[in-house]
């Protein structure tokens, strides 16, 4: 087996340099753009999630290995698989990505990292402790099935991982067109932070933002339409717990108290926010009433329905 | 992961957000009058139409009433501002001139509305009185 270094391990000391040097500029800028509380909780997921990774990060190594004997082709490490590899680690991470937004158990996990109603640097670090319990280690397997060695796929998602660290962030406005054309930017992604209904599950993208512009996922960065960010509806509470649990907390009692079996599958595997009686929001039912309501003048006669509670979808 | 390199984590996590606390970072956000009561209702709750809102003295809380008989509460969140949409008149007792509503959410917790005895209660009677149009 080839060894490669693990590129988050070495990255680690520039996040910390990098926050600290965000929160100064914000300090002259905005300081509202950081509070300490939500830093504080922000950080200690960043610290629980290695934890979480470290004692769940050998069984997904070692069923990788177990996979990658029965692959369909001998690839090895030549250069041309070095650019694959990296090309279709982005694609599984924007199939992922995009799951973990329209189907509610992927969504229980990564509903974490939206969680903050920040979008700076230390958000980035705000990453899930249940990642392993909701499988999303899976969207990776089938690369491995192909045969691409294991080492080189965990190289390339930790690069990945490392990538979409300095994209959380106001500090930077847009980048050059050209860069903007092809990779992921701050702009784009605060779009996908963002709970305005125009910008509701937007821009997916891992390190290529083409997947978002090939899948019809892309919206752009609004001056009309700054994004507010966090989830539809905000945890207002900094209890690290409730912000790591609160979602599988409502599917396990959702499905405990709803009749029927179809019902009880709706509500682990269908979008956030949706309800076998329709008195919650999904993205899709916000969208389609802001789009109701800007078809309208705002004080004209406008007939909405309007939910009984919001659900948690975030952008 | 070592247990050396897990202690200079926490060491690094705690160090920076002392850091942002020592910079004052994060400001209290305030609910300055109705209209941004209502702009920030719309903002949580997407096609709401607002019809008047109360805005606690302090500017620390907001209950903003909707034309389809629905009520949304805002409240500060660290620098930022919460919100919680209900279709009915959500639960509220006075006490002079402070309206408490229930949230429902032990973590959430209470909506405190400092109003002033007039317009607690004033709006204690139109939430009382959606609460039985409703219930009709």
């Amino acid at each position: 087996m080839n060894e490669l270094p693990d590129p988050v391990q070495y990255a680690v000391p520039a996040f910390v340099i990098l926050v600290l040097v965000e929160m100064l500029i914000a300090r002259r800028v905005d300081p509202g753009r950081y509070e300490p509380k939500d830093t504080l909780t922000s950080l200690l997921f960043g610290t629980g999630s290695t934890v979480a990774g470290a004692l769940t990060g050998g069984a997904v190594v070692a069923l990788s290995v177990w996979l990658y004997q029965f692959r369909l082709f001998d690839i090895g490490f030549v250069w041309w698989a070095w650019i694959l590899v990296f090309l279709l680690d982005d694609l599984a991470y924007y199939v992922f990505h995009r799951l973990a937004h329209r189907v509610r158990w992927f969504w229980a996990s990564h509903v974490i990292h939206h969680s903050s109603q920040h979008y700076n640097l230390s958000t980035a670090l705000r990453q899930t402790w249940t990642g392993f319990f909701s499988l999303s280690f899976a969207f990776s397997l089938p690369i491995v099935l192909i045969g691409f060695p294991v080492e080189m796929l965990l190289f390339a998602s930790g690069v990945n991982l490392i990538y979409q660290f300095w994209i959380h962030t106001e500090a930077i406005d847009r980048m050059p067109r050209w860069f903007e054309a092809v990779f992921n930017t701050p702009s784009h992604h605060r779009v996908h932070h963002a709970t305005n209904p125009r910008y509701l599950d937007k821009n997916y993208a891992g390190i290529l933002i083409i997947w978002d512009r090939m899948f019809g996922t892309f919206e752009a960065e609004r001056q009309d339409d700054r994004p507010r960010y966090g989830i539809i509806k905000n945890l207002g509470s900094f209890n690290l717990l409730w912000a790591a649990f609160h979602e599988w907390i409502g599917i396990a009692k959702d499905v405990a108290t709803v009749p029927g079996i179809g019902n009880k599958l709706g509500y682990i595997f269908r979008p956030p926010g949706w309800s076998h009686d329709g008195s919650r929001d999904t993205s899709d039912t916000i969208k389609a009433r802001w789009l109701e309501s800007e078809a309208e003048p705002f004080d004209g006669e406008i007939s909405v329905s309007v939910p009984a509670k919001a659900g948690t979808q975030g952008g | 992961m070592n247990l050396t390199v897990l202690i200079g984590s926490l060491a690094a996590v705690f160090a920076l957000a002392a850091i942002a606390w020592l910079l004052g970072m994060g400001r209290t956000p305030r609910i300055a009058d109705a209209d941004q009561a209502e702009r920030l209702a719309r903002d949580a709750h997407s096609g709401f139409v607002p019809e008047g809102a109360a805005v606690s003295r302090d500017g620390k809380a907001a209950l903003v009433a909707g034309r389809d008989g629905d009520f949304v509460l805002l409240r500060e969140h660290g620098a930022n501002i919460a919100a919680r949409v209900f279709r009915q008149a959500p639960d509220a007792r006075r006490d002079d001139g402070v309206l408490m509503v229930a949230t429902g959410e032990k973590l959430f917790g209470d909506l405190r509305l400092d109003l002033g005895e007039a317009d607690a209660a004033r709006w204690s009677e139109r939430l009382q009185g959606n609460r039985s149009e409703a219930a009709a």
